[in-house]
């Protein structure tokens, strides 16, 4: 499990990295943004899985990405425009898995949706599972 | 056991990702368009529709739903293929070089006034065969001038010209077929717009949900000599 909480926060912070990234015109215009969250998420999912098996920081791992999930979508919010939270994250991901005409934006939006909704419930039930088996 | 799997598995979605590069760069030198001009045109690309009597040529792309609410400064129609094949306002599913021959071939001068070196300051606009660019698609029934999908808060009257820049475009593969600025390596552009102009003095230019279909959707761009 701790694996998992690991990938989906960071998950989320490589989403509001590549943001700033995407908001900046010259790098969007010249740079594949979602080649660089790939890339991203995956050096935070290296280096969190190492902090964490030496510090613990993702102790209390449920209220930890509840907390984290919220800040990240206001700070998306106030990144990016109401209206372009429906098409920014999901054409980040679209090229940076080099899938334009494979998949559509409404397709990755519901994976999306699935991920990060599904994800926070599977941590939370996770972490109340540990509760209940304590006591 | 299991979560070594889940592990692997997030891990090698996140790096093929990384690694996976168009892989339809090949091209074969070989290849006739309907006209019978040699061409160059990559692996997966589709044809070019050349009509010579109507002076026009008919290509595919996809509408990007990424620019319907994020700004481009630049690339109105990029082949799919090319290096900013995800950063078109249109992504085109024809080769730019098969575009260029398939200009050529209904009669059009290609302009060749602009320089690689120009590409970063506002200097010079476009030269070349002056074009009506239409957008069409299933069902609309109608060809609709390709400014009327573009809305910016800078409104010239498209000027689309037919740059050429072949070997700039064979050398760089942009995959670059219409350019919303006067473009050095772009088969055809703006000519409203000097290079780098909309760069250099911010002028975004967005794609309209309210006429275009949805992301994902084909149409047809129409390419006319004016």
């Amino acid at each position: 499990m701790k694996y998992f909480i690991v990938l989906y926060n960071t998950f989320l912070w490589a989403m509001i990295i590549s943001f700033i990234m995407f908001k900046n015109l010259w790098l969007e215009m010249r740079m594949n943004i979602g080649l660089c969250f790939f890339i991203i998420w995956a050096l935070l999912f290296i280096i969190f899985i190492f902090i964490n098996n030496k510090k613990h920081i993702f102790e209390k791992h449920s209220i930890f990405s509840l907390i984290n999930l919220i800040v990240c979508f206001i700070i998306a919010l106030i990144i990016l425009s109401p209206s372009a939270i429906l098409y920014t994250p999901s054409s980040i991901i679209r090229d940076g898995l080099y899938a334009k005409r494979l998949l559509k934006l409404n397709t990755i939006n519901i994976a999306l949706f699935i991920f990060m909704f599904g994800g926070i419930l599977i941590i939370l039930i996770s972490s109340l599972n540990k509760k209940f088996n304590k006591k | 056991m299991y979560k070594k799997i889940i592990l692997f598995a997030c891990l090698s979605v996140m790096l093929i990702s990384c690694g996976n590069q168009a892989s339809n760069a090949s091209s074969n030198s070989q290849l006739t368009n309907s006209i019978g001009s040699a061409i160059l045109r990559d692996n997966g690309a589709e044809p070019v529709i050349i009509n010579a009597d109507k002076k026009e040529i008919i290509i595919e792309a996809i509408v990007n739903g990424k620019y319907f609410t994020n700004p481009s400064r630049h690339h109105g129609i990029v082949f799919e293929g090319g290096k900013y094949g995800d950063r078109a306002v249109l992504i085109g599913l024809s080769d730019e070089r098969e575009v260029y021959q398939a200009l050529i071939d209904i009669g059009a001068i290609a302009g060749n006034n602009l320089k690689l070196e120009e590409y970063t300051k506002v200097s010079k606009n476009v030269d070349g065969q002056q074009l009506d660019v239409y957008v069409t698609w299933d069902g609309l029934g109608k060809e609709i001038p390709f400014a009327e999908i573009i809305k910016s808060d800078d409104v010239r009257d498209m000027d689309i010209r037919f740059g050429g820049n072949f070997e700039a475009a064979k050398d760089n593969r942009t995959g670059c077929i219409l350019c919303l600025d006067s473009c050095p390596i772009a088969i055809t552009s703006d000519a409203a717009y000097a290079t780098a102009e909309l760069e250099n003095k911010k002028i975004d230019k967005f794609i309209r949900e309210d006429i275009l279909p949805k992301d994902g959707e084909r149409v047809s761009v129409i390419f006319r000599i004016k």
